[in-house]
């Protein structure tokens, strides 16, 4: 019989017991000492402790390596979180708070109007009155808003 | 089971080290050499009465014994204990007694001397025990003496023992139902089961 086929008739568990008996006479017939001499003891944990020994260096400069990684890692992640692009980059700061420092005040009209006056390209964002384009009138607005804001609270 | 020079597996203070095996895989990982003697000093002598199963030579037994555990230590680290310890060293320990076996056939035999090795089943028991029990279990396959070992010498469950020979449950299963019917037809065994 080809025992390796699956078997439609699996023997109950009951079926696969022994007798104590059985089991302690079959323990019997392998029970025959194989002395293990000390010597061959320490040859097999010396042996383990070199490759071990030996294994080690490539974890220590592993640990090593990982620990300075880490470190170099959470520096530049701490850089990255004070600089002004992170700031400027992630924040979600309205469309009129120009200066994003997370109001909306009247420094902000005056960062547009430093801004229209120096003849750079305003954000398209900046176009408060959506009027298509970004001029004294966005100015306007943004000032309009900060005086209102100045009495009811920020932004 | 084989050995009656039980290795003890205390600790650095001298007392039984109460991790398991799982804890000192985990300590090995991490580089504890320690953790290597008490795992060694736990299985040791299990691994060698294997070894001896399938050698039936003390010497051979000895080598093999000292092959599987620098075998298993060579896994370090990096090693994933996935099921028992045994379930592991069990198949390593068996191919390096077969690989003993052949060795050895080869070194010390005549050609004819090999011939008739390669025809002799492994041997279930020592040379020299002729009682009754010993005869009935040279009887049986080997696959089937296998698996009855297994289950009552060493103690593995019959999930272990499909793991260990990497054979499925059923096939476990009915391979031990076999061995033990044919040894409760046996007329030498019959009264064990009676």
């Amino acid at each position: 019989m080809n025992d390796m086929q699956p078997d439609r008739h699996q023997p109950a568990d009951a079926d696969l017991e022994a007798p104590a008996k059985f089991v302690a006479a079959l323990r019997r017939t392998q029970n025959q000492a194989v002395f293990v001499p000390p010597s061959v003891d320490a040859a097999v944990q010396a042996a383990a402790r070199e490759h071990l020994r030996q294994a080690a260096p490539d974890r220590i400069v592993w640990v090593s390596f990982a620990r300075w990684a880490g470190l170099a890692a959470s520096l530049a992640l701490l850089l990255w979180l004070a600089s002004p692009a992170f700031k400027r980059g992630t924040a979600a700061f309205a469309a009129d708070d120009v200066n994003r420092d997370g109001r909306v005040d009247i420094l902000d009209a005056f960062a547009l109007a430093r801004e229209l006056e120096r003849g750079a390209k305003p954000s398209p964002a900046a176009d408060l009155n959506h009027d298509g384009v970004v001029d004294r009138r966005d100015v306007d607005a943004i000032a309009n808003k900060a005086v209102k804001l100045a009495k009811g609270g920020r932004s | 089971m084989a050995a009656a020079f039980p290795m003890s597996e205390v600790d650095s203070t001298g007392l039984p080290d109460a991790r398991t095996d799982a804890d000192l895989v985990a300590a090995l990982n991490a580089g504890d050499p320690s953790a290597f003697d008490t795992l060694y000093g736990r299985h040791r002598d299990w691994v060698v009465a294997l070894a001896f199963r399938f050698t039936g030579d003390r010497d051979l037994a000895l080598d093999v014994m000292q092959e599987t555990f620098l075998y298993f230590v060579k896994k370090f680290p990096g090693f994933t204990l996935t099921a028992q310890l045994r379930t592991f060293l069990y198949p390593a320990v068996k191919n390096f007694s077969i690989a003993a076996r052949r060795k050895a056939q080869r070194l010390q035999s005549t050609e004819s001397e090999q011939q008739h090795l390669a025809n002799e089943p492994a041997p279930s028991a020592p040379p020299g025990e002729t009682d009754s029990l010993t005869a009935a279990l040279a009887n049986l396959t080997e696959d089937h003496r296998e698996v009855l070992l297994l289950r009552f010498v060493d103690g593995l469950s019959l999930a272990e023992i499909a793991g260990a020979t990497d054979l499925p449950l059923g096939t476990v299963k009915s391979r031990l139902h076999h061995a033990l019917a044919t040894l409760r037809r046996d007329e030498r065994t019959r009264g064990y089961f009676e």
